[in-house]
């Protein structure tokens, strides 16, 4: 584990930053195609529609990354954004202001308390949950309860019995949730995961997925120095750690320097892992089971461990830092007996061996389209899968049992480094096989009052 | 022989070693200290910090040894949930007796903690104390106490609840609910259905929230089985459309045909509403005891409906599908009949195959165009010698489609088609050839976009061709000067401006000495200037260390001519860079 002796800095791996990272990498491109999909306008979906079946739509949390899924969101026709829920009063007033204008009027509410939010606003049919990855669970969790729908980012939670809870909740309630793994709704992406379905690759053996080329699995215990803390108008640092254990304020935190702290994020593995072993385990048909298998490896990241799905397959974590497996972010590559394809943001199309399939994109991703009825041809369709979900109550592509089972993937690959040795992992069970300490990871008491 | 018994030595060693390393995995906790070391900081005078460092750690390594130390925390304001963080995951039944203990002594948000901690670690045995704070003044205390005693589950539990749930206040009753579904839900996987049963029973009845009532017919529905079916149905006939919905995505959790028999059976009953949720839960179960109901949802009915109907179609991959898609075809309705082809696009089966085949062969005009898009969507590349064939028919628009097509396809012969058709007399047929021609997905196609661009009388085509050229050139495999060469070729053979920038923005992608000079020959002309600027600013960031002095000279002449903000600040910045250059 990292040193914990006050003072001192965790030697995290911190080469590469995630900011430099993300501004050397290439923005993704989507092909356009023509839908073949129930006109929308028909169907009252997405189209035209009265306000009477607009989607209402509350926001919790919203800072950049939010601002930009929102912004897609209000895109979309048949959505209304009446209120922002945030413990920090800059990005309640940033949110109002953008709902405002984009609505031409003053009616976007704020809230500071979460609870209040949920007991007031009965009106609200989803919400859009950007918060940190802290939040994430415990806020789909409320609103759920509260018979909203849900729209979280990633990851969809801090550890495995998190997930647990999401899942029954979503269940329990009847409630759609979908978690903000757009490359689930990526053509290029999707692309792949048919070539394995379809078995176009031959027996799919092994599969990549890309972790993050920033940070390390094991992450920071420490305290930044104590800052007087803001008032709670201004920032509710209380409401801010939620379920986390307590510690003094530090603006460094509000301001998104909350990655690489165990109490707020999910690891080099978690950050990209979220996506690419979803992608993953969707492509292989282990979308419903968490890998069994992991394989320790001594370095500080998890490069190159492997782990196994029930199925046989196996799926190696790769940072991939001199590009030999992808280019671009959150890649994945699958291997077969036949071929292989691999592919990231920013690809056109796939890499594909034999390069001959890639004359059936088109082919291949318009069935995909009439198959499923789900959109692929641009980065946030999958916003749009989610309101098409809302309306028709089907499951989404990032539905709670996808997300919670390749989380937990996540979580296990984070446990085994942690506690640097192999491990074994009953799927059914959701437990450690014979490994206590493993088991007692798989949860963290939460901080009252913002106990699930 | 010796070969054999070192092997089998070093095999027993290597064994050996594997299982010492096995054995000391198995106590070794990664870095965690030792316990009596964490218990030390517990008790000493170290920080707050240091203190919930050690907790953290003996929520992975502390046993019934810790508890002693760690529950008189539970009082702390400070220390109380590092204490919980540590006693949560203790599989000792002291933690419980201790937890219970503390109920009576700390208060407020501490309580809190204590009570969703007993939550956590299901202790029956707190059934009794957990019941005596339903009816606490403080709310989050009522709440955290319902939803705990939902964790536990036992009959006792669910009893105590309800109990309370009679004069719950507006503000407690969604949570005391959730612990009644809770408990429900722990009943019954323990196979007290009957009592799980009432419960649900008894929530779908209530008037709000919403969720909770829908949560109680789901649960209804489920624990039923194929009994449950009649509430099921009742739901999904609802005026009420939350409870359709949840009728939907209940039924979706449901397994057997009987279900899908059932809501195929009431579809046509149904409001369009609810129609349209039912069709897609039944494509969403893909089982083909639907498909009669949704083939005659298809046929009539409001649109919306049969668009629905329509398209879940494929998703079910039958090929019993395929003639009434067929019909649909003809149907006078342009979007039915779009949806329509587009499910026979994907409906798999070599069936369908024939007939598409059949409808290029039919007399029928409109069929026939119909057949070769199916050909193109279906992407049945077998079918090139049809393609080829069609591409010379009398019939305008089937030659039409069949270029389409082909083009689509790609490939030696089709080229060859297209090209042909590029003079064909008809000038739709030729147009339309050309405009494939210009958006030829490969570079085979650029012999046949020279020569049109280079002999062509009219602008369009002219156009056209030099746009397919300026896209396909750097694309082929050949020398950057050698694509520079042509890019250049293609430009001068422009008589529009709009080719000329989308070469000189092409140009931008081969950066040269050559090429800078080349675009900057552009800043002189009114139309042109911007675009010169902004690629002569791109390629001379990207050549300024192989000729400084010409960069800085052909930057001086952008910063007179340009008028954008960012291609200023660019060509200062390499003008700058060279000054800056020569003063050290």
């Amino acid at each position: 584990m990292i040193e914990t002796k006050p003072g001192t800095r965790p030697s995290l791996s911190r080469k590469v930053t995630r900011r430099r990272f993300l501004q050397t990498t290439a923005q993704a491109g989507a092909i356009l195609m023509a839908p073949t999909l129930i006109p929308e306008k028909a169907l009252g979906l997405g189209g035209a529609i009265p306000p009477s079946e607009k989607i209402i739509l509350g926001g919790i949390g919203i800072g950049g990354r939010g601002s930009f899924v929102l912004r897609r969101m209000l895109n979309e026709p048949d959505v209304q954004f009446v209120a922002i829920c945030d413990a920090q009063k800059s990005q309640r007033e940033n949110i109002k202001a953008l709902a405002d204008q984009h609505h031409g009027n003053t009616d976007c509410k704020m809230y500071s308390d979460i609870r209040e939010f949920l007991a007031e606003r009965t009106d609200i049919d989803a919400v859009l949950i950007t918060t940190g990855d802290r939040w994430h669970a415990s806020a789909s969790i409320m609103a759920m309860r509260a018979g909203k729908d849900v729209y979280s980012e990633k990851p969809s939670s801090m550890t495995i019995q998190e997930g647990q809870v999401v899942v029954e909740t979503a269940r329990r309630f009847g409630r759609v949730y979908q978690t903000g793994t757009q490359r689930l709704s990526e053509d290029n992406f999707v692309f792949a995961n048919e070539l394995v379905r379809l078995g176009l690759l031959g027996n799919v053996h092994t599969v990549r997925a890309h972790i993050a080329p920033w940070d390390a699995a094991e992450m920071s215990h420490e305290w930044l120095p104590a800052e007087p803390e803001p008032p709670k108008e201004e920032v509710d640092w209380d409401a801010w750690l939620g379920p986390c254990p307590w510690r003094p304020f530090n603006r460094k935190y509000i301001r998104g320097g909350w990655r690489g702290y165990y109490d707020f994020h999910t690891s080099c593995i978690g950050e990209w892992g979220a996506h690419t072993f979803a992608q993953c385990q969707v492509a292989v048909g282990a979308g419903e089971t968490t890998a069994i298998e992991y394989e320790y490896v001594n370095n500080d990241s998890g490069d190159g461990m492997v782990t196994v799905f029930p199925n046989g397959i196996k799926m190696i974590l790769n940072r991939d830092m001199d590009g030999k497996f992808w280019r671009g972010s959150c890649g994945v590559r699958y291997e077969g007996t036949e071929g292989w394809v691999a592919t990231a943001d920013g690809y056109e199309k796939p890499d594909v061996e034999p390069i001959s399939l890639l004359a059936e994109y088109k082919k291949i991703v318009g069935d995909y389209v009439a198959r499923t009825q789900r959109k692929v041809d641009g980065p946030m369709r999958h916003v749009r899968n989610f309101f098409d979900c809302v309306k028709s109550r089907q499951l989404t592509v990032a539905n709670p049992v996808v997300m919670h089972r390749s989380m937990s993937t996540v979580h296990a690959a984070n446990i085994c480094m942690w506690l640097k040795r192999n491990m074994k992992y009953d799927a059914v069970k959701e437990e450690f096989i014979n490994d206590p300490e493993a088991n007692r990871l798989r949860s963290r008491a939460q901080r009252e009052p913002w106990i699930i | 022989m010796f070969k054999i018994k070192l092997n089998s030595t070093l095999t027993v060693l290597l064994l050996f070693v594997g299982l010492a390393l096995s054995l000391v995995q198995d106590v070794v906790f990664a870095d965690y200290r030792p316990e009596a070391d964490l218990l030390a900081v517990l008790k000493s005078s170290a920080s707050l910090k240091e203190k919930m460092d050690a907790c953290r750690e003996l929520a992975v390594t502390g046993s019934s040894e810790s508890v002693p130390t760690l529950v008189p925390l539970l009082g702390d304001e400070q220390l109380s949930h590092s204490a919980r963080y540590a006693l949560e995951t203790i599989q000792d039944p002291s933690v419980d007796d201790a937890l219970r203990d503390a109920l009576g002594k700390v208060n407020g948000r501490l309580l809190v903690g204590v009570i969703g901690s007993i939550g956590m670690r299901r202790d029956a045995k707190a059934v009794k104390p957990l019941a005596a704070f339903l009816k606490n003044e403080d709310g989050e205390i009522a709440r955290i106490a319902a939803r705990s005693l939902g964790k536990i589950g036992t009959p006792e539990a669910a009893r105590a609840i309800q109990s309370a749930l009679a004069d719950v206040s507006e503000a407690n009753r969604l949570a005391f609910c959730e612990g009644l579904l809770h408990c429900a839900e722990i009943m019954a996987a323990d196979g007290k259905k009957d009592a799980a049963l009432k419960i649900y029973d008894q929530i779908r009845e209530f008037d709000e929230p919403h969720q909770v009532r829908t949560a109680g017919l789901r649960g209804s529905v489920l624990l039923r089985g194929k009994k449950g079916l009649p509430i099921l149905l009742e739901a999904v006939r609802s005026d009420d459309f939350g409870l359709v919905q949840a009728a939907a995505r209940t039924a979706l959790e449901m397994e057997g045909t009987q279900v899908t028999k059932a809501l195929a059976a009431d579809l046509e009953k149904l409001p369009a509403k609810n129609q349209i949720i039912v069709i897609q839960t039944l494509a969403k179960r893909s089982e083909p005891a639907a498909l009669p109901a949704l083939f005659k949802a298809s046929k009539s009915g409001q649109k919306s409906v049969r668009l629905a109907a329509i398209c879940s179609l494929p998703g079910f991959e039958d090929v019993s599908a395929m003639p009434v898609l067929k019909d649909l075809l003809k149907d006078s309705d342009r979007e039915i009949a779009e949806a329509a082809l587009a499910g026979l696009g994907a409906l798999p089966g070599d069936e369908v195959d024939k007939t598409v085949i059949a409808m290029v062969n039919q007399s029928d005009s409109a069929t026939r165009c119909m057949g070769i898009q199916l050909i193109g969507r279906r992407r049945m590349l077998d079918q090139m010698p049809t393609l080829l064939k069609t591409a010379g028919d009398k019939d305008q628009a089937v030659r039409i489609e069949s270029l389409k097509v082909l083009h689509s396809f790609g490939g030696e012969e089709a080229l060859k088609t297209v090209w042909s058709a590029v003079s064909d007399p008809d000038k739709k047929i030729s147009s339309t050839a050309v405009s494939l021609l210009s958006e030829w997905a490969t570079v085979d196609a650029i012999p046949e976009l020279w020569q049109l661009a280079k002999t062509s009388t009219d602008a369009e085509s002219k156009a056209l061709a030099l746009r397919g050229l300026i896209r396909l050139i750097p694309q082929q495999e050949i020398t950057p000067e050698a694509k520079s060469v042509s890019l250049k070729e293609a430009i001068e053979l422009a008589s529009g401006n709009d080719e000329k920038r989308l070469g000189m923005a092409a140009l931008k992608a081969l950066p040269s000495i050559d090429n800078l000079t080349y675009v900057a020959s552009f800043l002189t002309n009114a139309d042109l200037k911007e675009d010169a600027c902004a690629a002569s600013v791109a390629i001379g960031e990207k050549v300024i260390q192989s000729d400084p002095a010409k960069v800085v000279d052909i930057m001086g002449k952008v910063l007179k001519s340009t008028t954008t903000e960012d291609l200023v600040k660019r060509a200062k910045a390499l003008v700058d860079s060279q000054a800056k250059t020569s003063e050290r």
